[in-house]
């Protein structure tokens, strides 16, 4: 069952300097106890979409300009600020990306978990504390440590606290932005372990939001490639890993270094993200593109699909040239 | 109920409770002459309550016979016109200024810090007026609108205490509308929101203690300044008025005297400088033992 469909999804941001067009027409859909990555390089609208769904996007400047977001079946776009409140925490939580900043540094950590247990299930003081401190032994902290303030703790052990909250409620949809990236690798590992056991165990969807493919790869199902406001490709694990068929998908695998080759130079995709408030006509890869060809510059690509699930947005998928390599 | 149990154990037993103030104490322990003026401050405040206890002759208590003393056994530091005890006027006094300045910081700081926190919380347009208003009303010099608003509302105790309330709003607005700016961009508001939390709930448990510091401080600074503008005003005669004592008074009848009678001047004098100072550096050790990033 479809537990989140974004359908065409544009939100803007709206500025004296111009119209930054941060996600232009998402489509994407988390199925229930599925996990999905979203992968794209900064500024390619991830963390946009994910505040979109949640619809805290700051305004302004920003502005969800269009598109449908279904959340079990109701549009989350259509609901009152209030209902959303309900929704935030309760049904849908987020994780952030620098635990550092996101405890509040004076309350005890306890009660940061406990705070949203109250608020979304009624439920005594004393009642929301105890299954805050269990929450805290299911993300691997002991009780003893419920009581003291976020900076007694490390990074990692704050994330940890993080997830905590933001698993509290047992949301159907946890959103993770980038939750390994502010951590050092050994401890990047035990978190992305702990949140992929927690999303098996408690059946949550999982929106994970990253610009490392190896971490997709070890805890998602599906993944969108993100680029400039647009999915460039979306599948499964291995379709688009081992079937790889958008050129800017391509580009990504081969600028990661081998572990086992001896490689002398990375090779980047050449040139840069194009500016959001100016972005390329036709398709917005094609400047960057090695295998664009005139038509790429006047006509934007569509979504096609190329095989069951897997969809591409490329002129040459449409045209049914997909021998790719 | 088990559960209870363990959830009030670990209240109970907890050693890290009193963490953050305790820490504070620390840093503010350091700094000899905070603590020297923080001495001074509750001594203060000890004598203004117990001000009928300590002042050996009532304040009003006047003597024909014995007026204009030098300090003595008797007089520690003289009498003034009418033979009424300086000593006892001066702590009498004590109460007037601290209860005047209490109540003025607590006028500004309600109104203040209203207008400072929903400004930097709404943002947008209210908060140009808001602080463009307060703006405007830095540009005056504080002593010359408190003089303004004083008059408007006639001498006295209660009325001195709102104009200085008043003429003081701006500064609390600014002070608090900045504490707020720093604390709102964090990811922990966000992160609070994302959880569902509504506006009155980020503000009083997420914000409010986190802007905390520099209100204190301000606070403090404040209480010092107002006992100034307090003395200040008496002494134009916009102020408290006679016979309630009050140093700035005291001093203004004095100032008849200068030159043949030393006493006069120079007590009220002390207890103003003194307290002035004893404040200052009480609000400078706090802001450094608050602010843990400093040393």
């Amino acid at each position: 069952m479809k537990l989140l469909e974004i359908r065409g999804l544009e939100i803007h941001y709206v500025t004296d300097d111009g119209i930054f067009k941060a996600v232009n027409g998402v489509d994407l859909v988390i199925e229930e106890g599925e996990a999905v990555g979203l992968v794209g390089e900064t500024g390619a609208g991830k963390t946009t979409t994910a505040l979109g769904i949640l619809r805290l996007v700051p305004s302004p400047p920003g502005k969800i300009v269009g598109g449908e977001i279904f959340f079990a079946g109701e549009n989350l776009l259509k609901k009152s600020m209030k209902a959303m409140r309900k929704i935030r925490g309760a049904e849908i939580s987020m994780i952030f990306q620098d635990p550092m900043t996101a405890l509040n540094p004076t309350i005890r950590v306890g009660e940061q978990i406990a705070e949203v247990i109250k608020q979304h299930m009624n439920c005594s003081k004393t009642e929301a504390l105890s299954r805050a401190i269990d929450m805290l032994s299911t993300v691997g902290i002991q009780p003893e440590r419920a009581m003291e303030y976020p900076h007694q703790f490390s990074g990692g052990m704050k994330q940890r606290v993080v997830i905590a909250i933001a698993l509290a409620c047992q949301p159907k949809l946890l959103i993770a932005d980038e939750p390994t990236t502010a951590l050092d690798v050994t401890i990047q590992a035990q978190v992305l372990d702990m949140i992929h056991d927690l999303q098996q165990k408690l059946h949550t969807s999982m929106l994970l939001i990253t610009h490392d493919l190896g971490v997709v790869a070890e805890t998602c199902d599906k993944v969108a490639i993100m680029y400039a406001g647009e999915i460039m490709e979306y599948g499964t694990l291995d379709q688009v890993y081992n079937d790889t068929k958008h050129p800017y998908t391509k580009g990504l695998f081969a600028s990661i270094p081998s572990l086992d080759k001896k490689a002398g130079r990375l090779q980047p995709i050449q040139g840069m993200m194009p500016n959001p408030s100016d972005l390329p006509s036709g398709c917005v890869f094609h400047p960057r593109c090695p295998r664009a060809s005139e038509i790429c510059k006047v006509k934007a690509a569509s979504m096609s699909e190329v095989s069951g699930g897997h969809f591409v947005r490329c002129i040459l998928c449409e045209n049914g040239d997909m021998e790719g390599k | 109920m088990a559960k209870t149990i363990e959830v009030n154990r670990l209240y109970a037993g907890n050693i890290h409770r009193k963490g953050q103030l305790s820490e504070i104490w620390k840093r503010l322990k350091k700094n000899r002459l905070a603590v020297a003026g923080m001495y001074f401050v509750i001594l203060l405040l000890l004598v203004a309550v117990f001000a009928n206890y300590i002042a050996p002759y009532p304040y009003d208590k006047a003597n024909m016979v014995e007026r204009l003393q030098y300090p003595s056994l008797k007089h520690w530091m003289g009498t003034d016109n009418f033979g009424r005890d300086l000593f006892s006027r001066l702590i009498v006094g004590t109460r007037v200024s601290l209860m005047v300045a209490a109540f003025a910081v607590t006028i500004s700081l309600f109104f203040g810090s209203i207008l400072g926190y929903t400004a930097a919380y709404i943002g947008g347009i209210y908060e140009t007026f808001v602080m463009r208003i307060m703006d405007a009303f830095l540009s005056i010099p504080s002593i010359i609108l408190a003089i303004a608003i004083a008059v408007s509302l006639g001498f006295g105790v209660t009325s001195t205490a709102i104009a200085i309330g008043f003429s003081n709003i701006p500064v609390f607005a600014r002070v608090s509308r900045a504490a707020v700016l720093t604390i709102k961009d964090n990811e922990f508001i966000e992160a609070a929101r994302s959880n569902g939390a509504g506006n009155a709930r980020i503000l009083i448990r997420h914000i409010v203690p986190n802007s905390l510091a520099p209100i204190l401080v301000q606070i403090s600074l404040s209480l010092a300044n107002s006992i100034l503008v307090i003395s200040s005003l008496s002494f134009v005669g916009c102020g408290v008025q006679p016979p309630t004592p009050e140093w700035g008074s005291i001093l203004s009848v004095g100032r008849e005297y200068i030159g043949d009678f030393y006493p006069f001047l120079v007590f009220p004098g002390i207890f103003i400088s003194v307290t002035l100072i004893s404040f200052n550096l009480f609000s400078d050790g706090l802001r450094d033992a608050l602010d843990p990033r400093l040393k």
